[in-house]
């Protein structure tokens, strides 16, 4: 609560152009809007690109906050569809992560650590091929651990899509990595 | 009632994200126990749950809050078309539209209804006097054959 009213504090100040409350805000949520960016970009220097383009949003949008929802709520929701509107402008599946690279540092390890950077990398390609919005909400809800209201304000929908949005992501998941499974299964 | 698997998988998925009541959650436990292709699903998802909690941080670089001071400075130097603030700006042009739709439309209705009221030139009435010449008779008697002719014609094209 403290945390939240300080946050609000910070944002109207910034509303009215004062740069060092904007870097105190800037300082507390660049982590968290970094990691999610990351976790949709699977690329760092994309990520951070897309964590500025989302802080100078909050910059420019500060007068527009109207308090109707919680600041935390209203900065992942410009986060998320930042993230959206990258993905669509793009529109191009992101490169999978490099398999040769990851297996050539990793000669010197035991099977059982090769198997599990491969399952790493099997697991991020995976994730590459679920529509956007299927993503986002997984890794909202499993990463971030938040809420399915939270997502479903976050996201701007009702709380069914967004359980239907995460059953359907898991659900596509699971089929493919389905032969990873079964061979691991043996 | 025993539960089928699409269900299962569907609260298994709901299981993860902690919204299932005991009631449900105990169901779902018997449904495992019973079932070898859920139980898979279930563990599968367990582990991808677990593989994304996983998943490296990672911290900004130095120059992160400076990229942005930067987008905010060059953002600043950019000239400004508008004297207001573009969303502010957004509210006058559509009143500016609508007065000028009123402004047209009540242009176009003068203009048209100039139109209707004009001598109507080219009826049929007019053609007919035009081609016979009936104004001719004008000047007769009113008594005389021309001129009952005339009235005659005239009372047919009224």
């Amino acid at each position: 609560m403290e945390t939240e009213a300080s946050d609000l504090k910070l944002l109207a100040l910034t509303a009215t152009g004062d740069q060092a409350a904007f870097a105190q805000l800037v300082r507390r949520h660049q982590s968290r809007v970094l990691n999610l960016a990351y976790r949709f970009s699977r690329d760092r220097q994309d990520a951070e690109e897309l964590a500025q383009e989302i802080f100078f949003k909050v910059w420019r949008h500060a007068r527009t906050f109207k308090g109707q929802s919680a600041f935390s709520t209203w900065l992942y929701r410009l986060a998320v569809n930042t993230c959206l509107n990258h993905r669509q402008r793009r529109k191009t599946r992101p490169d999978p992560m490099p398999l040769t690279g990851d297996l050539a540092a990793a000669t010197a390890q035991a099977p059982d650590e090769l198997e599990a950077a491969e399952r790493g990398i099997q697991l991020q390609n995976a994730l590459a091929s679920l529509p956007a919005r299927q993503e986002m909400a997984l890794i909202l809800a499993s990463f971030e651990g938040k809420s399915y209201e939270e997502i479903a304000a976050v996201m701007e929908v009702s709380i069914p899509a967004v359980e239907s949005l995460l059953f359907r992501a898991r659900q596509s998941l699971a089929a493919v990595l389905r032969p990873w499974n079964k061979k691991s299964e043996g | 009632m025993k539960m089928h698997c699409r269900k299962a998988k569907k609260n298994i998925s709901l299981a993860l994200d902690q919204r299932l009541g005991p009631a449900v959650r105990e169901k779902l436990q018997a449904h495992l126990r019973s079932c070898p292709s859920c139980q898979n699903w279930n563990q599968r998802q367990l582990w991808l749950h677990e593989q994304i909690q996983a998943q490296e941080m990672i911290q900004p670089s130095p120059g992160f809050f400076t990229a942005i001071q930067n987008k905010i400075d060059q953002s600043a130097a950019r000239p400004q078309l508008f004297f207001f603030h573009p969303a502010a700006f957004r509210p006058l042009l559509l009143r500016a539209a609508m007065l000028l739709v009123l402004i047209f439309s009540a242009l176009l209705g003068f203009f048209l209804s100039g139109i209707l009221d004009a001598p109507a030139a080219n009826t049929d009435a007019a053609v007919f006097s035009r081609t016979m010449n009936l104004d001719a008779f004008a000047d007769l008697p009113a008594d005389s054959f021309g001129a009952a002719y005339d009235r005659l014609l005239q009372g047919k094209l009224q």
